[in-house]
């Protein structure tokens, strides 16, 4: 695979032939025992390349040079895309060869055959232009996932050269610009699109806190926030805080937000306008408590709904305020002010102070600006006004960040749900190359038949089950995607069908299957199964296979409706049935056979008769109890069935009138199915013409229509001796029983 | 679709195609405008009996392309501006373009080549929507498996990347 990569990756990158063909020689060697897979894999592919690489010598934009000058001047970053290509380049063949070192990690190398994994292999050699304008088509999520497929990978979506690609693909599902230079467009995703715990990777956290700009789980919130309400009121007692968590990186947090909120509180008094200036200078604890937070109320909008600040957004903070402190002392020492405020001269840039400031003593010096802030008030309050001005600035920008990541959030989580977990439409289309999500969901589905407790062999029995179900699944929906176009195309063929029928003789026509039978002949199904509308050059090409078709449909349902006939008379009397069957061989079709009475035939269209038959009383009988019992048929009379019955030509010329409606065939099932010929011999109706000619001594293989219509009209006579069978309407009789001997 | 017709000669409309593998291809001027690569260079060069050399290009592949230029040949231009916008926000492909585009992974990477080669843009998104499809909604593991790649992450930079959220202010 590596050769055909580096093949191609040559054919079409002129500025990398070189390097590529020296990797090539590289890989060539290191192939040695890489099996035959991998050198079959050369022959049957590189003399194909060859040719290319012929063929390119005499191109006429083959100037490498020139190439990539283009490039570099058509791209507004076209450096950094170079850049990263060739980083791709080398990564990629030091991945693939870490890969074939280890052994252990080609399994699916290995497994390449089966043909469940690299269904896609090929494209990783695509120049990466190509590999860009694939991603463009992504979304965040999607490019996030890719992100975390290697090294590779990585540094392409995380360089800044690919900025573009994560803006379009935002675009395209309406995430808003977050308009904030401190965060990337990778973390952005990872912010709305991710579903692990930030800080301690723990997955499934599906909520991400807006304000907080986190994506945490709830032990990790605990750790990582601190709860400002609860400053508020002890705010430099940071010992209390600090015992809260016993982990380092909280203890520093711990500290570093005592700290700043300090500040945040020492300048806040400063800063509120205060009736009488003596009260702030005797520094009264009850009003000072209470001020603060008010302060801070109005200051830290962020997130006072649940009481928390981002320990981040406190240091943001303390980070402005520190950056004027060291601005005043600079000044301070221009000035030659003698005396800064001590506080300042503790930190200087670099110093200590943030590996060791220890609690208690800067509560202590705090105290002490306190006391200082009375001589040194004008000086402290431009400060102050300049603080708070540039804080503002911050957490209006906070503040505006955190409405979009809200409705950006918003915007990712509807439209995950709106996405179906597995394209099913693209991997039913193509099982042979996508076998792998079958693989991919059968370890799902082993998995949690795992967790569900059972043993390795009881699996082993579900595996099947469950794989059958999916297949099932599959099918459905590959069969409910098709059904409506196929309906579509079955539709669109019934003029053909009307024009066809039309154009045979009168003859001919009652053999036409009905339309919806039509549909199920072999050469018209094939026109209808694309799902594609037929023309009429299809229907031309196709004519004289339906015509075939249609001659066969004709002698099949003369066959059949043969059998129906023998099947209802030889029942009774075999030597009889067996000396017609021998008589009317297969050859002889003829109108002779039609015209005989016991070619008797009835419709057997479902729902012919119309269900409108009256419930009838059939007969009655005492039962154990001695009462009288009735029972009762649904069972059609001949008068239902007017119309509906005779010779096997008037029974199709009824078909076609009367039930020649149907449309389409849309129940998949019937797809599979042979056309139909709906045509049946009742019982009752062979029990009639049986009985008829059994009692008017005539010989059912000479026996013509005539001679039937003679015995019904002789009705009476004869039959009103035997009993039973009892003469109901005539010529109907009704046996008693199903199958009961009519003739007893 | 295009006879291949070395017999034959052509007319004032019809363009000569030469494949990588020398085979020659006669195509309307229509289906071979579909390639800006080749209507650039039928409007630099002027009528020629010349057949265009596609040296990128092998016949089985040309082939194929060609028959999607004839499919599409009546398609109206893409205006530019609603060009980049529009095609990206629909990931659908018409169910001719879905049909057309099944085909092995060879082929389609073939395809996605020669459209960028030739320029025929329309054609490129189909083919590299068809390979976005396969990729969406998956799992980075399931990805690698696409594609057969190696995770070359240690277990603790896996890690480190999912919390790689600092935000860069003062860091």
């Amino acid at each position: 695979m590596e050769l055909i990569e580096v093949g191609t990756a040559s054919a079409v990158h002129e500025p990398c032939r070189a390097s590529a063909r020296a990797s090539h020689a590289a890989a060539r060697d290191s192939e040695d025992e890489g099996g035959e897979e991998m050198l079959k894999t050369d022959e049957e592919v590189a003399p194909k390349r060859r040719d290319k690489g012929k063929g390119r010598a005499i191109e006429v934009f083959d100037s490498s040079d020139e190439e990539e000058d283009d490039v570099e001047t058509s791209e507004d970053d076209a450096s950094d895309w170079e850049e990263s290509r060739k980083k791709t380049k080398k990564s990629k063949l030091a991945g693939k060869k870490g890969g074939k070192g280890g052994g252990a990690s080609v399994k699916g190398k290995g497994g390449r055959k089966g043909k469940d994994i690299g269904g896609l292999e090929v494209m990783k050699s695509l120049p990466l232009e190509l590999l860009v304008e694939i991603f463009s088509h992504l979304d965040p999520n999607d490019l996030l996932a890719l992100s975390m497929v290697n090294k590779q990978y990585r540094s392409l979506l995380t360089s800044p050269g690919s900025v573009k690609i994560w803006e379009t693909s935002r675009r395209t599902i309406d995430l808003p610009d977050l308009g904030m230079d401190e965060i990337t467009e990778w973390q952005y995703a990872q912010l709305v699109f991710g579903r692990e715990c930030q800080r301690c990777g723990a997955k499934g956290v599906k909520k991400l806190d807006v304000y907080l700009r986190k994506r945490l789980c709830k032990r990790c919130r605990v750790q990582e926030f601190a709860d400002l309400v609860m400053f508020v009121g002890e705010c430099t007692d940071a010992t209390r805080v600090a015992a809260l968590s016993s982990s380092r990186r909280s203890t520093v947090a711990t500290r570093r937000l005592s700290r700043s909120f300090t500040r945040v509180r020492q300048t806040a008094s400063a800063r509120l306008p205060t009736p009488n200036p003596g009260s702030q200078s005797t520094s009264g604890s009850s009003k000072k408590r209470v001020r603060p937070s008010f302060a801070l109320r109005s200051w830290v909008p962020l997130n006072l709904a649940t009481g928390l600040v981002s320990i981040d957004d406190l240091y943001t903070m303390s980070n402005i305020l520190r950056r004027f402190e060291e601005q005043d002392e600079d000044e301070a020492i221009a000035e030659g002010r003698s005396s800064p405020p001590p506080e300042a001269r503790v930190r200087k840039p670099g110093s200590s102070k943030r590996k060791k400031p220890v609690v208690g003593a800067s509560s202590k010096t705090w105290r002490t600006i306190d006391d200082d802030e009375k001589d040194e008030k004008d000086w402290e309050s431009a400060r102050v006004v300049n603080y708070v001005r540039a804080r503002a600035a911050t957490f209006d920008k906070f503040r505006d960040v955190t409405e979009k990541l809200a409705k950006a959030a918003d915007t990712a989580a509807k439209y995950l749900d709106s996405k179906p977990r597995y394209s099913l439409s693209a991997w039913w289309e193509k099982p042979q190359e996508y076998e792998w999500p079958k693989e991919s969901r059968r370890k799902q589905i082993a998995d949690r038949v795992a967790s569900l407790g059972y043993k390795r062999h009881e699996v082993e029995k579900i595996k099947a089950k469950v794989l059958k179900s999916l297949e099932r699944a599959r099918t459905t929906a590959k069969e409910a995607q098709l059904r409506r176009p196929r309906v579509n195309a079955q539709q669109s063929l019934k003029p053909y069908y009307t024009a066809l029928k039309a154009s045979l003789s009168a003859a001919e026509q009652p053999f036409v299957p009905l339309f919806i039978d039509f549909l199920l002949l072999p050469s018209v199904k094939e026109l209808w199964m694309t799902g594609e509308n037929v023309s009429s050059g299809d229907w031309l090409n196709q004519l004289n296979a339906i015509k075939a078709d249609l001659e066969e449909y004709r002698l099949d349902l003369i066959l059949h409706a043969r059998e129906l006939i023998l099947d209802a008379t030889t029942e009774r009397d075999e030597e009889e049935g067996a000396a017609e069957d021998v008589d009317g061989g297969m050859s002889d079709f003829d109108d002779e056979f039609f015209s005989r009475a016991t070619s008797m035939l009835c419709c057997a269209f479902p729902g012919c008769p119309p269900a409108t038959a009256e419930r009838r009383r059939l007969f009655t009988e005492r039962n154990a109890r001695g009462r009288l019992d009735y029972r009762y048929t649904y069972e059609p009379t001949l008068k239902d069935r007017q119309g509906s019955f005779g010779s096997l030509v008037d029974v199709l010329k009824h078909l076609h009138a009367d039930h020649n409606k149907g449309g389409y065939v849309s129940a998949k099932h019937k797809w599979k199915k042979a056309p139909q010929y709906h045509l049946a011999l009742p019982l009752e109706i062979a029990c009639t013409v049986s009985a008829l000619l059994d009692v008017h001594d005539l010989d059912p293989a000479t026996a013509a229509k005539e001679d039937l219509v003679c015995a019904v009209k002789r009705k009476g006579e004869k039959l009103g001796k035997l009993k039973p069978p009892v003469a109901l309407d005539p010529p109907c009789i009704v046996m008693r029983r199903r199958g009961g001997g009519e003739n007893a | 679709m295009s006879a291949r017709g070395e017999a034959e000669q052509g007319s004032e409309t019809n363009v000569t195609l030469q494949t990588s593998d020398d085979e020659q291809f006669k195509v309307d001027r229509d289906v071979a405008n579909r390639s800006v690569l080749i209507r650039n260079m039928l409007e630099d060069v002027g009528e020629s009996e010349q057949a265009i050399p596609l040296p990128n290009v092998s016949a089985n592949v040309l082939k194929k392309v060609l028959e999607w230029c004839e499919h599409h040949k009546k398609d109206p231009e893409p205006l530019a501006e609603d060009l980049d916008d529009n095609r990206r926000k629909t990931t659908e492909i018409s169910d001719w373009d879905a049909k057309f585009i099944q085909v092995d992974q060879e082929m389609l990477f073939e395809i996605i080549l020669a459209a960028n080669y030739l320029d025929i843009k329309p054609l490129l998104d189909v083919g590299c929507k068809t390979v976005a499809n396969m990729i969406k909604g998956k799992q980075p593991e399931e990805i690698r498996k696409l594609f057969n790649i190696v995770n070359d992450f240690t277990p603790e930079e896996e890690a480190q990347i999912k919390k790689e959220n600092e935000w860069a202010e003062d860091r």
